[in-house]
Parts: structure tokens; sequence; C-alpha cells
């Protein structure tokens, strides 16, 4: 007599003879189970599936049913291939979520300033962005002194981020309103002498003016390394942000002041 | 002569901010609920930025754009005030996976897709991941700036406000 090897728990190959109700299903081994913990099916009934040369009562093979695991816990495979394709597209989402991280880590950064700048007492009156390009100006609308800070995102790809960072081209300027006409000139003048120097080596400090609003700027060109203030689960740190703009500020109107006084 | 000609041109500038002044006080006051700003599009006279949403379990972005309709010259601030529209939309997003779950979705955004439904001047967007509800209110700018923390936290209680109620229309169609 052979023995073939038993079907898998969930496929319905096993067909039973009860004595009962004639010929039942073919039925998995689960439902033979449940159908047998039911009394619905006695050991006694017979039982046959492919591969076996003659029917034979259940109580010959008490593994057909005992030491099964809860049908619930058991994958079919119409869902094991439901996870593995939830999966695919579950890892899919953390891809594109991480590429668009890294397009919009500047404009978190550009929102983070604002935020800091608001904290700190001034006020937003300018703001144009592309996307790219972003220009901040603020006012203290208690001295009517300014700040403006310009931007560009240099890393917006992920592969680019994840070898340098997210870095970025920012210059920062201080301004404040100079009364006496001449000094305004002066300014600008010297705003068209510095265009003949190179102007983005950082640290290097540009004067410009607006003979319209009478004010006089100093700004300086820097580059900032945008992780160091924005995490990747959108974290700002706002105290370190303050720190870097405060001190650039401070030495700016320092300068501002020195130049102009 | 020079320092009148510069307090007018000054008086011109702050009048102009004014959206501006807005908008920022809007940046600030999403940062403060946990809402990173994740994109900006600022030109003349309109503001566009959006948020993520990331403290919140329903919402998935929030978008505010600003569209200065009156008030730039001192003429039009005088007679009509500093007018603008404020359109505010959420958006909740759903990362359906499961294929089962995707031909439900389907049938759903199928349903839906051609239609904008308006329930209390809320309308509701339904595309394939995404739900979006948008409101757009008339404001006047000059009820929120330059009126110190008075004017911020009226601010703070219409953007709330009407996130709360777009975010109420929303929560049925979170998965």
């Amino acid at each position: 007599m052979s023995t073939p090897e038993l079907p898998g728990p969930s496929e319905e190959e096993v067909h039973i003879h009860s004595a009962a109700d004639g010929q039942v299903g073919p039925l998995s081994r689960f439902a033979l189970k449940a159908k047998l913990d039911a009394g619905e099916l006695k050991p006694t009934d017979s039982f046959w599936f492919a591969g076996m040369d003659e029917w034979r009562p259940l109580s010959a093979r008490p593994e057909l049913w005992e030491g099964l695991p809860d049908p619930n816990s058991v994958l079919s495979e119409d869902d094991r291939l439901d996870g593995v394709f939830s999966n695919l597209v579950q890892a899919s989402w953390d891809y594109h979520a991480d590429h668009k991280f890294a397009s919009h880590v500047d404009e978190v950064f550009l929102g983070a300033i604002i935020t800091g700048y608001l904290d700190n007492g001034w006020s937003l009156i300018d703001i144009t962005s592309d996307g790219t390009h972003h220009y901040l100006r603020f006012e203290d609308m208690g001295d009517h002194s300014r700040s403006i800070v310009r931007f560009t995102h240099l890393t917006p790809q992920l592969a680019l981020s994840q070898v340098l960072g997210h870095r970025a081209s920012v210059v920062i300027g201080y301004g404040e309103r100079i009364k006496n006409f001449s000094k305004v000139w002066g300014a600008i003048k010297a705003e068209y002498k510095s265009g003949f120097l190179s102007g983005d080596t950082p640290g290097t400090i540009s004067v410009d003016g607006d003979i319209s609003s009478q004010y006089v700027y100093c700004q300086v060109p820097l580059f900032l390394c945008i992780d160091d203030y924005v995490s990747r689960s959108y974290e700002i740190d706002y105290p370190k942000l303050d720190s870097h703009l405060d001190a650039t500020t401070h030495a700016l109107r320092k300068y501002l002041r020195a130049r102009f006084a | 002569m020079f320092g009148l000609l510069a307090a007018f041109q000054h008086s011109a500038e702050m009048r102009e901010s004014k959206d501006e002044m807005l908008i920022g006080e809007i940046v600030r006051a999403m940062a403060r609920q946990g809402f990173p700003s994740i994109q900006f599009r600022a030109g003349n006279d309109r503001q566009y930025v959006r948020f993520k949403t990331v403290t919140d379990p329903v919402l998935h972005t929030v978008t505010v754009v600003l569209d200065r309709k009156t008030g730039s010259g001192a003429l039009s601030a005088a007679i009509l005030g500093s007018k603008a529209t404020l359109k505010i939309t959420a958006e909740i997003m759903n990362r359906v996976a499961d294929p089962d779950d995707l031909i439900a979705m389907y049938k759903t955004d199928f349903a839906n897709i051609f239609k904008m439904p308006v329930m209390g001047g809320i309308k509701l967007n339904h595309e394939l991941n995404s739900v979006f509800a948008t409101t757009t209110k008339v404001i006047e700018i000059d009820h929120y700036v330059n009126k110190g923390d008075a004017g911020v936290e009226k601010m703070v209680a219409m953007l709330s406000g009407t996130i709360g109620e777009l975010k109420e229309k929303l929560e049925p169609y979170k998965r």
C-alpha cells in the first residue's frame, strides 16, 4: 500500500465518504479538522486523496488533522503574494519619501529661518521663492533695521545630499537707514567697486545701498549645511539656528556701524 | 527733502508688505504646531506655502495660498482696505499597498473623481492616494498684522479653526 505525502493544510484535496452524509469534499485538512471538531464527521468515516490506492478510515491517518496550526495564522498563497507586493510598495513609499525630503529640505530650512527671525522680534516684509532660489527680507519694527537672507540649495538630489549633506549657498545681510545722503551714495559706490572683487568668497563683506529707501546693507556669503539645523524627522534645532543668525547679524551690524558711523 | 522721500518710500514698502507679514506669521504659527513648511512659491502679492503635518495622525499636508487683492497702493488701501483671499487645503494620504484595498479604493476613486462636493463651503477632491478638502475665505489683512499679539492670536485661532473643520471632513476617508 502506498503512503503518499499529505496535502498542504489549505489544499482542498481530501475526499470524504461519510456514513451520515455520503460524499463530502474535497476538503482542506483545516476544514476536515473543523468538521471533526464539530462532530459532523467521525474518525470511522473514509477518506481518499490523490496518490492513495484505496479509501481508508480517517482513524488510520490521524496526522491529517492532528497538530495542525491555527488556520488563521497560516497565510494562503494569495495572502502571501499580497504581502510580498505590499512590502514592495511600502519600500517604494519609503524611497519616494527620501527623495521628497532631499528636494524640499531647503524649504523646511526656509520656514525655520522665518520662524527664527519672527521669534526674535523681526517681521517678514518680503519673500520671493521659485522653489530653489529663496529671498527673504525682515524688518525690526522697533528700530527699523533690516536683515536679508538669500539662499540656494546646492544638493537637492538624494545621492548628492547623502554624499555631501544638504548644502546651501547663503547670503545674509544687515541694513540700517542712514540719513546722510552722501554716506548712502558712498555705499553705492563701494558696492560698485566691490563688484570688481570675487563676491562669493565666504566671509567677504560687501556693501550695498538703496537710495530710495535710504538703507545701506552689509552682506556676507556663507556655505551652510542644512543638516546641522533640520533633522530627517523634520525637527529643527532653533537654538543653533538662532545663535548662528544672531552672530552673523552682530558681525554685520558692527561692520556697518564702523563704516558709516 | 531726501529724508521725506525716504519716509514716503518706507511707508509704501510697509503697506505693500502686509501680506508678507501675514504669511510670515502663518509659517511661524504652523511651525509651533509641529507643521514645518515643505514648499514655497512666493512672488508679487501671491504666496503659496505647503506644510507637512508631521505631528498630526490624520492629515498629511496643509497648503495655504494667500492672494492679495487690494491695498497695495495708498488709495486702494484707504478705500477698500487690504483684502485678500486665503485658500486652505488639507490633505490626507492613504499609503494603500494591499491589492484588495487598491481594488476597493479604485472603485471609490472612480466614483468620486469627477465629483467636487461642496460641504459647508468645503470642497472635497478625491484622487488616488489622497483626499483633499479646500476652503477659501476673503480676509482683511489689517485685522491680523500690526496688531501685536492680539492680531497673531486672532490669526492662529482662524487658521486652527479652519484646519480643524477641514480635518473633520477628511477623517472618514482616512484608512
